[in-house]
């Protein structure tokens, strides 16, 4: 059997087998372990234990959990009410009023949070009954909701670049230089979608909140401090080359337990929560990493990336189509699947096809974290969506599927800008860290 | 529905048991990592200020991750929080849902196996070539190896008995049962777990059988 038809026969059953329910590093592992015991035998399946210690051996992926951490600490001390409302005082002002505070507050929310389940039902929490009252469709606030809470993982630091990152042993500063300009122009687009809505359909939107005066709007940006603080310093230390990327991810943590301080919201119960939150993160993303870890190995040994990027030389194609059939390729994976199997499921058997095509590591790093945010985000599987019905608690689940069909629209605008603009996510790191 | 919640399940104290003990785990580890993360930003200041470098302490985060990770699979485990992919499986008759959710446990608890496994191995190797980490602190890699293996080890063991569970519940013909603990989580309960929201306590939307959908078990057997 060629390397290529057993690249094939394992990346079919390992789908197979997310699909049948079974855990997600179970599907790796079961694959991974087939392939060991059938083409390369005994030391390739003894070998589990030591990929398994390096696996997490590496320094840079404990900032998977701090992380985690500094998000837990921040997402249940943060004061989201007024941090909302602080938001809706500088933006509520624009056409569409409080629909771009959503924006903003579940963008900077998942930002630092990472979770974009957690950011959908603490911004839907805050957010909806500011809207029963005040003539917005729903159906727009549902959805700018769910949008912005689809952005936080191309918002850096987040744990889809990590993971990318420690599995193609690409660097995670450049990945998050890169996904900083398309991070905030997708967060931009949603903005201006909104102002476009509200300009072409003016009934769709409700009232303006009346205009604050700049103290009282400064006054109430004392809760934007926490998050804002925290995303600057951390990013700021990775590029000024004060702290490695772990590094700053402890610094973030030390702030974040600052800041819950100072809004005298810090507690032994609310460390503790988050410590328990952050272990059961660490340990569904580090099992799931491990175990695909072996995978990869198992897969070099078999030569499966040098049969993928030779077929892929011979067939010259283009990045450029090559991009767009991925890109349809995980709209379709994205309606069933999550962020992480997407990641780890098809990053080990897609990435040599992608570097033989000649594109660059950096950049299908942020298309692929950009593919999983739309899955995110498209309807009807979705997981935003329903965690933000399940929040509201009343009307139809379609209202939702409605709402989020002009953001998805924003969401493929972004992807066409990221496939035919490589310097969109290329130019600032190398800027930084030169080629 | 009902019927399930009035027999108690004789498992349910040796569950809540490891519950308890991952509880405390995740504290202690949790602390550990804040004040690694204390000790990394005194760190940065006194290379920055002082020019004083404590060396090693990159090393010490690599054997953090391990640990950490490796002491938090059996919570995450008894949480659910493994990732499962549940597009199919909720679309599925309950009865081949119940063979499924036995399986996912079942090979859960082989891979927990492989990884004790491998994880003895690996440490018989240190322990044989009495192995040290080529860094300045010259680790002995068996302490981190040893508190990786009980971590692993205490995974296996929680796997099991989840396993066993299931297979129990099944054999007795308790479909809704294997579904309700072994399924994937609700998406109240996956509400409740990431962002602390509560969703069945305030409201009355939805069917009262949702309350039977929580997974603790402490709540149920109180009211049973």
């Amino acid at each position: 059997m060629t390397a290529l038809m057993i690249s094939a026969l394992l990346f079919g059953a390992m789908l197979a087998l997310m699909f049948l329910g079974l855990h997600i590093a179970v599907a790796l592992f079961v694959v991974a372990l087939g392939g060991a015991a059938l083409w390369l035998g005994p030391p390739a399946i003894q070998a589990f234990g030591m990929q398994a210690w390096a696996a997490t051996e590496d320094p840079i992926l404990l900032s998977i959990p701090l992380y985690i951490l500094l998000g837990e600490i921040l997402v249940r001390g943060g004061s989201t009410d007024r941090m909302y409302a602080s938001l809706g005082d500088w933006l509520g002002r624009l056409p569409g009023g409080l629909l771009h505070s959503n924006i903003a507050a579940s963008a900077l929310f998942s930002a630092v949070s990472g979770s974009s389940v957690a950011t959908a039902a603490t911004i839907s929490s805050v957010a909806l009954p500011n809207f029963r009252q005040q003539g917005y469709d729903p159906r727009l606030v549902l959805g700018s909701i769910a949008a912005g809470a689809s952005l936080g993982n191309l918002i850096p630091p987040g744990i889809a670049f990590l993971i990318y990152g420690a599995m193609t042993n690409t660097s995670a500063g450049r990945l998050y230089a890169a996904g900083m300009l398309p991070g905030f122009l997708m967060a931009v687009l949603f903005l201006l979608t909104i102002g476009l809505i509200a300009r072409w359909r003016p009934a769709l939107t409700g009232e303006r909140p009346p205009p604050g005066t700049f103290v009282e709007k400064l006054r109430g940006s004392r809760f934007l401090l926490g998050p804002v603080v925290i995303f600057t310093v951390v990013m700021g230390a990775i590029y000024t080359g004060w702290a490695t990327v772990t590094e700053s991810a402890a610094i973030g943590v030390m702030l974040s337990v600052l800041f819950c301080a100072f809004y005298r919201t810090l507690s032994m119960r609310l460390l503790h929560e988050s410590f328990k939150a952050t272990m059961r993160l660490t340990a569904m993303c580090v099992l799931i990493l491990s175990v695909a870890f072996y995978l990869n190995f198992v897969l070099s040994q078999l030569g499966v990336a040098q049969a993928l990027s030779q077929a892929v030389g011979g067939l010259d194609v283009s990045p450029l189509v090559l991009l767009w059939v991925l890109a349809v390729f995980y709209f379709v994976l994205g309606i069933f699947f999550e962020t992480l199997p997407m990641l780890v499921g098809t990053v080990p058997i897609l990435f040599p096809v992608v570097t033989a095509a000649g594109i660059d590591p950096v950049l299908f790093g942020v298309f692929i974290v950009l593919m999983t945010e739309m899955s995110l985000l498209s309807p009807p599987v979705g997981m935003t969506l329903y965690v933000i019905q399940a929040v509201r608690g009343e009307g139809s689940i379609r209202e939702v599927f409605a709402g989020t069909l002009p953001f998805l629209a924003a969401m493929i605008v972004m992807t066409a800008l990221l496939i035919h603009l490589p310097a969109l996510s290329l130019w600032l790191p190398e800027l930084m860290f030169g080629r | 529905m009902r019927s399930a919640s009035r027999s108690p399940d004789p498992t349910v104290n040796e569950s809540s048991a490891i519950e308890r003990i991952t509880g405390r785990l995740a504290i202690a580890a949790g602390w550990w990592l804040l004040l690694y993360a204390a000790a990394v930003c005194v760190e940065i200041l006194a290379r920055r200020l002082l020019h004083i470098s404590f060396q090693g302490i990159d090393e010490v985060g690599g054997y953090t991750l391990a640990v950490f990770s490796a002491l938090g699979y059996s919570g995450a485990l008894l949480a659910r929080s493994h990732t499962r992919v549940d597009f199919i499986l909720t679309r599925l008759s309950p009865r081949v849902q119940s063979l499924l959710n036995i399986a996912a446990m079942v090979l859960i608890a082989v891979l927990a196996g492989f990884l004790a496994d491998g994880a003895w191995r690996v440490l018989e190797e240190s322990l044989a070539f009495q192995a040290r980490s080529t860094s300045p602190l010259r680790t002995p890699l068996a302490v981190p190896q040893t508190l990786w293996l009980i971590g692993l080890t205490m995974f296996f063991v929680t796997a099991l008995v989840l396993a066993i569970e299931a297979i129990v519940l099944g054999l007795r013909g308790n479909r809704d049962a294997v579904n309700r603990r072994f399924g994937p989580p609700s998406l109240h309960d996956e509400i409740r777990s990431e962002a602390g929201l509560d969703l069945d306590q305030p409201r009355n939307h939805g069917s009262p059988s949702r309350s039977n959908d929580t997974p603790s078990r402490g709540k149920e057997s109180v009211q049973s």
